[in-house]
Order: structure tokens, then C-alpha cells, then sequence
């Protein structure tokens, strides 16, 4: 074997030993009668930006309950960083903003973020500096020393996006982290997890606001009863294998493709090759369709979101 | 652990509930000050004809009676504190960011539990010491063993919140609170109509409140506390009130036994290890 050929066995081999951020296999979580999860299976790989997207009661907080432990599955097995769920471990390396979010009333921002770099480990002298520094980040230096019960609640989830970046976790969660926030602050959710991805960590966000979801992620997972529909690059959303269609005279069922989401006469056909687009208005027109337009283009995330919700999958 | 125990203990101290019971502590220890100060000038006038021993026996009643005061309020408190320590955390969200920290719940609930004696114990050492300290300024009179007494009354605080946490680790704050107190107040019952029963030779009274001793050990301790503040063992031979001691529900249970003292430390350590399984099958 040569040198070179050595060198990428051994970066191969090396990507190999390194488990995915997040692994978890048909996980089942039920609540009494009720199914949060059913059959949950998925793979965030390391340093990816990962969306998890679904409508309220998809069970996507609770995906995230059982990856960290606070709630155990029914049925199905999982890890993340390596761990078995809820490894208390594997915790050092994580970081996360609970959609409810709530910190010590009574303690200053500072007093708050100090409290978890003990909780996290780090050594006493990394204190100061890590404060300062994730106080800047959040964008909360000014109000540093003032108790949280004074803050907004847009403010206190500035402070819980902090607390989640404490500790130089390798995964983060965040579950709906601008729910409560104004479009500054949405913009700063963004440059944070721009950062996060340049230094290699992986982040998990939940949300169901597919505009902030497509600005920032990699790939998406879309989740609806406990179940993911698909899994997809953001990437492949904005190929060019899409076309948007007017057409009348024909009945709603004899048309390709699905209703635009925004409600108008529009329909969206995904999958179509470039070549292929004459044929299908020939098509139209041969059965009596009138074509008043055809546009060619990317479908938005956010008409893949209901036209999977629509369809069950 | 002691990060939890830091934070339980700060939280209270800047809560404005521990202030208001400071201030009313103080006003408390005034008036009953003014108490015994009247007491006192009252049995001079009579000093020729009544012996000290039955004046300081009288006092060490009337101070039995404003330590049950003390350990009432101290019941409530210890009640307060505890009923909230978990269940407040649970439900309002606060525990889901520190528990994606790696936090065990036994690290989390020693840690509480820490925090909470560490402020009952003292709340119970510094009103139970200044109380004290002003009956002997006035009358003179210093019971048995000061520092029994407040430590007694200080393990009876910790004993009533360490029922409170395990109960908080499922259910709501009211409730846990309101379960502590009824509890406190039962086996206090119970340790009445045992000591009644005892005296008419009823063995099913007497048997009774010897098992509570053990099941919640609130009561056993407020009774051994209150023997330290009788008067020293001297005045007791002649003591015309030694009957009335005996039944009395405030009074005296029978002296520290060093035995009964170990059992209320494995009673506790038994509490929290139920509740910190309690709170790891418990689901956030």
C-alpha cells in the first residue's frame, strides 16, 4: 500500500470510528393512550446543520426529551455522540434551549451562565471569559448583572441560547429558539448557528417556522404524528427539477403535481426533467386543458412541508 | 451537588419570605421577652412563700410552650421550603436546563436537600438560640441543655423537610406541603394520647405512638428537644408540676438517646434515596 493510499484508509476508517451526532432506530413514545412517537427513525450526522420540522404535536420536542435522556422510549433503541440515550456522560458535549424555557429568577445573567459553566465542567479559571464571551454573543453584555426576573421574555431566551452554548458542546438542541423573539434577535439565532457550524458543531433545531429552517440547515427532517415523512438536502430543494403550472379546463385530479400552498390556482410538479416539460403541456393541451403558464423553478420548503403533510407521506 | 446546594441556598436568601420571617422571629422573641420579664416581677412579690425550683419549673413550661411555637413555625417553614423543591422545578421548566447538564437526580436531590436543611437548621438555630438567650438575659433561667434544645428542634425542622422533597418528587407544591404539615400534626396527636395512654395503661395507645416514632420521627424529636429546655434534673424531686409534666402534651418525652439518633440518620438517608428514585422515573 502507498503513503497516500495509507493516509485515506486512515481517514477512512477514522470518518468510520466517529458515530453520527444522532442515531435512533423506530423509537416509540407513547403517553398512555397517546402516541408522541411511532417508530422514529433517523441519522444527524456530525457538524450538520439538522432541521426537524412538523406541525404543533408532531412529537419533535419529544424527540428530543428521549435523546437527552428526560424521557424514555417505549419501544426502539438510539445514541447520541456515541451514547446509549440518555447517557448522563455524554451530556458533558451537549448543549440545550428548551422550547419552555425558564432560569433561576432570582440570579443575575452572569450569576445564571456561571451556574452552568460549574454544571458543565469547565474549570473554574475558564469561567469569567466564557461569560463574557457567551453574553456577547447573545447579545446580552449590557444586562449582565441584572436579574432574569426583570428580563423580557425575549431576553430570557437570549439567555437560554447562551446557557445552551456553554461548555463547548458538539451537539446542540434547539427547540423553537426565536418563538419569542423579534426579527433582530431571529437574525442573531442565525449568525449563532452559522458560527456553531463553522467550528464543526452539530445543531438540531426544531421549528416549525420552515422560512428560518430553510435559511439555516443542511437537511430536514419532516415529522408528522410521531413519524418521519422525509428526510431531505436542502440542497436538492432548489434543483431546477420543479415546475410550477397554471392550467383550466380540466378536472383537479386529471392535472400532475400538487396545490400551490399559497392557495392560488397554481400547482407545483416536482420531478420533472427539464426535457420532459413540452411533453407534459402537450399532454395538458391534448386533453382539453387550456396552459396559461408554466415556471419553471425550485419548490420551497415550505410547499414540500404540505404537500407531505397533505399526502400522509 | 454542592453547585444545587449553593443555588438552594441563595435562592432563599433572596427571596423576601425569609426577610418577613426574620422580622416577625424578632418581634416574636420581643414579646415574649416582655413575657417572662412580667412573669418574673410577678413571683417576686410571692418569693418568700413559693421555692425557686417551682418558679423555675413554671418557667421552663411557659418556655416549652413558646418552643412548641417555634416548632410549629418551623414545621411550616421546613413544609414550605420543601414541598416546592422539586416539583417547582419540574413544572416550571427550570429543571429541563439543568438536567440536560450531566446532573443525576441523587446528586440533584442530595444537592437540594442540602441547601434547604442547611436553611431550616440554621433558621431553627438562630430564632431557637435567640429565644433562649433572651429568657436567660430576663429570668435567669437556662434550661437543661440550650444546644440540645435547638439542635433537637433543628433535626425535627430537617426530618419534616425531608418528607417534603420526597413527596415533591411527584407531587404538586400545595399538596406536598399540605401532606407535611398534616403529618407533623398527627404524630404530634398521636405522641399526646401516647403519653396519655401510657399513664391509664393503655398498651394500644402507647404502642401506637411508639411506632410513629419510627414511620415519621417529627414528633419522638420535638419531644426529646423539649426535654433539654426543662429545668436541671435538682428542681425535678420536689417539682409539684411532675405529674402535670408528664401529661403534658408539650412537655418532656424522655431524655436523647444517642441509639434514636442514628435511626433518624438512616430514616433520612432512606428518604432520599426514595426520592431521588422517585425523580429518575420520573419523566420531564
Amino acid at each position: 500500500m502507498t503513503g497516500a493510499a495509507a493516509d485515506v484508509s486512515a481517514a477512512a476508517a477514522a470518518s468510520l470510528a466517529v458515530p453520527p451526532a444522532i442515531e435512533t432506530h423506530d423509537l416509540v413514545k407513547r403517553y398512555g393512550g397517546i402516541t408522541a412517537l411511532d417508530g422514529l427513525s433517523m441519522r444527524v450526522e456530525r457538524g450538520e446543520v439538522f432541521g426537524f420540522l412538523g406541525p404543533n404535536g408532531a412529537g419533535k420536542t419529544t424527540a428530543v426529551k428521549l435523546c437527552l435522556g428526560m424521557a424514555r422510549p417505549t419501544a426502539g433503541s438510539g445514541q447520541v455522540l456515541g451514547a446509549p440515550l440518555g447517557d448522563i456522560e455524554a451530556r458533558r458535549a451537549i448543549g440545550y434551549l428548551p422550547e419552555l424555557f425558564r432560569y433561576q429568577q432570582w440570579l443575575s445573567a452572569a450569576e445564571v451562565l456561571r451556574v452552568h459553566c460549574e454544571l458543565a465542567g469547565l474549570a473554574r479559571r475558564e469561567w469569567p471569559a466564557t461569560v463574557e464571551r457567551t453574553l456577547e454573543q447573545v447579545g446580552l453584555t449590557e444586562r449582565a448583572a441584572d436579574r432574569v426576573g426583570t428580563f423580557s421574555k425575549g431576553m430570557q431566551q437570549r439567555l437560554g441560547l447562551g446557557v445552551a452554548l456553554i461548555g463547548r458542546p458538539q451537539l446542540v438542541f434547539l427547540d423553537e429558539p426565536t418563538s419569542a423573539l423579534d426579527p433582530v434577535g431571529r437574525l442573531d439565532v442565525r449568525r449563532i448557528i452559522g458560527e456553531l457550524r463553522s467550528e464543526g458543531v452539530t445543531v438540531f433545531l426544531n421549528s416549525h417556522l420552515l422560512t428560518e429552517v430553510e435559511r439555516v440547515c443542511d437537511r430536514v427532517a419532516i415529522v408528522d404524528r410521531g413519524r418521519v415523512l422525509a428526510q431531505l438536502r436542502l440542497a436538492d430543494l432548489t434543483s431546477d427539477r420543479t415546475v410550477r403550472i397554471r392550467v383550466s379546463g380540466l378536472a383537479e385530479a386529471d392535472v400532475p403535481g400538487h396545490a400551490s400552498p399559497d392557495g392560488n390556482d397554481w400547482r407545483v410538479v416536482e420531478d420533472v426533467a427539464p426535457d420532459d416539460v413540452p411533453a407534459m403541456v402537450a399532454d395538458l393541451v391534448r386533453r382539453g386543458g387550456q396552459v396559461h403558464a408554466v415556471v419553471p423553478g425550485a419548490v420551497s420548503l415550505e410547499e414540500r412541508f404540505i404537500g407531505l403533510l397533505g399526502s400522509g407521506g | 451537588m454542592l453547585t444545587i446546594m449553593r443555588l438552594s441556598i441563595i435562592e432563599q436568601m433572596r427571596r423576601r419570605v425569609l426577610r418577613v420571617l426574620a422580622v416577625l422571629t424578632v418581634i416574636i422573641v420581643l414579646i415574649t421577652a416582655w413575657g417572662f420579664d412580667q412573669l418574673i416581677i410577678s413571683s417576686r412579690r410571692f418569693m418568700d412563700d413559693v421555692p425557686l425550683e417551682v418558679i423555675e419549673s413554671s418557667l421552663s413550661q411557659v418556655l416549652v410552650f413558646v418552643m412548641f411555637m417555634f416548632s410549629f413555625v418551623l414545621a411550616m417553614v421546613a413544609a414550605s421550603l420543601g414541598a416546592p423543591a422539586i416539583s417547582g422545578e419540574v413544572e416550571s421548566g427550570q429543571a429541563l436546563a439543568l438536567f440536560a447538564r450531566p446532573l443525576s437526580p441523587t446528586r440533584f436531590v442530595v444537592g437540594r436537600w442540602m441547601g434547604l436543611a442547611a436553611v431550616v437548621g440554621a433558621y431553627a438555630l438562630v430564632s431557637g438560640g435567640l429565644e433562649l438567650l433572651t429568657v436567660a438575659v430576663v429570668t435567669g433561667f437556662v434550661p437543661r441543655s440550650p444546644i440540645g434544645a435547638m439542635g433537637y428542634l433543628a433535626a425535627q425542622g430537617v426530618v419534616i423537610l425531608t418528607l417534603s422533597v420526597v413527596l415533591s418528587t411527584r407531587l404538586p407544591a400545595v399538596a406536598s406541603g399540605a401532606i407535611g404539615i398534616v403529618l407533623f400534626g398527627i404524630t404530634w396527636v398521636v405522641g399526646i394520647m401516647g403519653s396519655a395512654g401510657r399513664l391509664l395503661g393503655s398498651t394500644a395507645l402507647s404502642d401506637l405512638s411508639r411506632v410513629l416514632r419510627f414511620v415519621f420521627p417529627s414528633d419522638a424529636l420535638w419531644r426529646v428537644a423539649a426535654d433539654n429546655a426543662a429545668p436541671p434534673p435538682r428542681s425535678l424531686f420536689d417539682d409539684p408540676f411532675a405529674f402535670q409534666a408528664t401529661t403534658n402534651p408539650f412537655a418532656s418525652g424522655g431524655p436523647s438517646d444517642p441509639g434514636y439518633l442514628l435511626y433518624v440518620c438512616v430514616w433520612i438517608v432512606a428518604m432520599l434515596a426514595l426520592a431521588a428514585f422517585s425523580l429518575s422515573r420520573r419523566e420531564l
